[in-house]
Parts: structure tokens; C-alpha cells; sequence
């Protein structure tokens, strides 16, 4: 399932920053953009001699895969996490 | 200890049997026990982990890192990788080659990859230095 919401979170000594992303209106966003710039997705799987087909379900593979992913760093003058859920 | 194992052991000492073929019973006793283990128990794991504890710069408090990565993005990007042009996978294993990794990236495909992570359940990597403590798990 394509995640739909990522937390990003920065701590340092003077500011503590929260956010919540709720991807799905990145994907929207993304699909309309993939959409209009199809023609040239197309043209340039054509010349690396790949399938577009191929190649789309392997990006949407990716984005899809995303969810579930952790990445946390604690240092003594920052915190940074980001999650995809 | 199982009833069977013991069963085995007294056959052994009894004399009705070797030392050989107590092992192998012993051993087809396990293997049948792992066949019996809920499939819950042996599934693939989800996660790869790595969780990293370490000294901050010039020695100022404690660094940690936790990173959990999802293997269906592993899976995924293997997928991918399989679109990376024959040339392109040529130029890395060269690279690779270069750096003492003798490992050939054309090999490296969805089918075999499946027979990696259904092992990945017992991978678990350890470092322990004075200064930082590394893991690497599958969860």
C-alpha cells in the first residue's frame, strides 16, 4: 500500500520542528506531473532501451515500498526523525 | 528432552543401534521439529534494522542512530535495478571489482532474493568498540 503520511521532526537547542506530510497529496501531485511530462518518460525509455511499462510499476514498486520506513538520528545537537507510514 | 530423542538415546545405549545412526536420527528428529514450527515462527522478516550507538564529535555526549528499512523497498529496488542498463551493471561490477567486492550485480534478481531474505530471519551483525556499538538485525 503507498504510504500516505510522513512525520519529519527536527530538534535542536532553539527550534523543535514538526511535520506532518500527508503524501497522498505528493502522489496526486506527482501523478498529474507524470502525466504531463509522459511523452517525455516515454521518449526517454525509448533511447535507454527500456520498457516504460516496466520502469513505471518499478518507480510506483518504490514509492509503494516506502511505508514502514524509520530513520532516527540522535545527536548531542540535533535530533532528526522521519517517518513514513 | 523429547520423548522420541529419548526413545533414540535408549536404543543407542541398549546397543540396537550405532553412534551414526542416532546422529542422523537425532538430526532428521530436528529437522522434522523445525518442518513442524507454525509458519508465524519461520516467516520472512519485514525489517532490516540498524541501530548505531556511537561517541559525538570531540568526544561531546553520545550519537545514535536507528534506522529501520522495509524489505519490500529491498525487494522493490532490486526490481528496479533489474532496469539498469546492461552497460551501466558492467561499469559497477568493474567498480566493485576494483574495491575487492567480487560481487556481480547482474545476478542479483528478484527470484534469488527471496532465497536471501527467507534466510535473513538469523542474520544479526555485532560490532562493539569502544567508542561505538553497531547492530545490524532482521526484525
Amino acid at each position: 500500500m503507498i504510504p500516505m503520511l510522513a512525520q519529519v521532526r527536527v530538534k535542536t537547542p532553539e527550534h523543535d520542528i514538526r511535520l506532518w506530510l500527508p503524501l497522498f497529496l505528493v502522489w496526486l501531485l506527482l501523478l498529474i506531473l507524470a502525466v504531463l511530462l509522459s511523452p517525455i518518460i516515454l521518449i526517454a525509455c525509448l533511447i535507454a532501451r527500456l520498457n516504460p511499462f516496466t520502469t513505471v510499476w518499478g518507480v510506483v514498486g518504490v514509492i509503494a515500498a516506502l511505508g514502514g520506513t524509520h530513520i532516527e538520528v540522535k545527536a548531542p545537537d540535533a535530533n532528526v526523525l522521519v517517518r513514513i507510514a | 528432552m523429547s520423548e522420541d530423542r529419548k526413545r533414540i538415546l535408549d536404543l543407542l545405549a541398549a546397543g540396537k543401534i550405532t553412534a551414526d545412526e542416532a546422529e542422523r536420527l537425532i538430526a532428521a528428529l530436528a529437522g522434522a521439529s523445525r518442518a513442524d514450527e507454525p509458519r508465524e515462527a519461520r516467516r520472512p522478516p519485514k525489517y532490516l534494522r540498524v541501530v548505531v550507538d556511537a561517541d559525538g564529535e570531540n568526544g561531546q555526549g553520545r550519537a545514535k542512530v536507528n534506522v529501520r528499512v522495509p524489505m519490500q523497498l529491498l525487494r522493490a529496488g532490486v526490481r528496479l535495478g533489474a532496469l539498469i542498463p546492461r552497460d551501466a551493471r558492467d561499469e559497477v561490477n568493474r567498480a566493485l571489482r576494483e574495491n575487492g567486492i567480487g560481487i556481480d550485480v547482474t545476478q542479483i534478481k528478484p527470484e534469488n532474493l527471496e532465497a536471501i531474505l527467507e534466510q535473513l530471519q538469523d542474520f544479526s551483525v555485532d560490532i562493539d568498540d569502544e567508542h561505538a556499538t553497531v547492530r545490524v538485525f532482521c526484525e
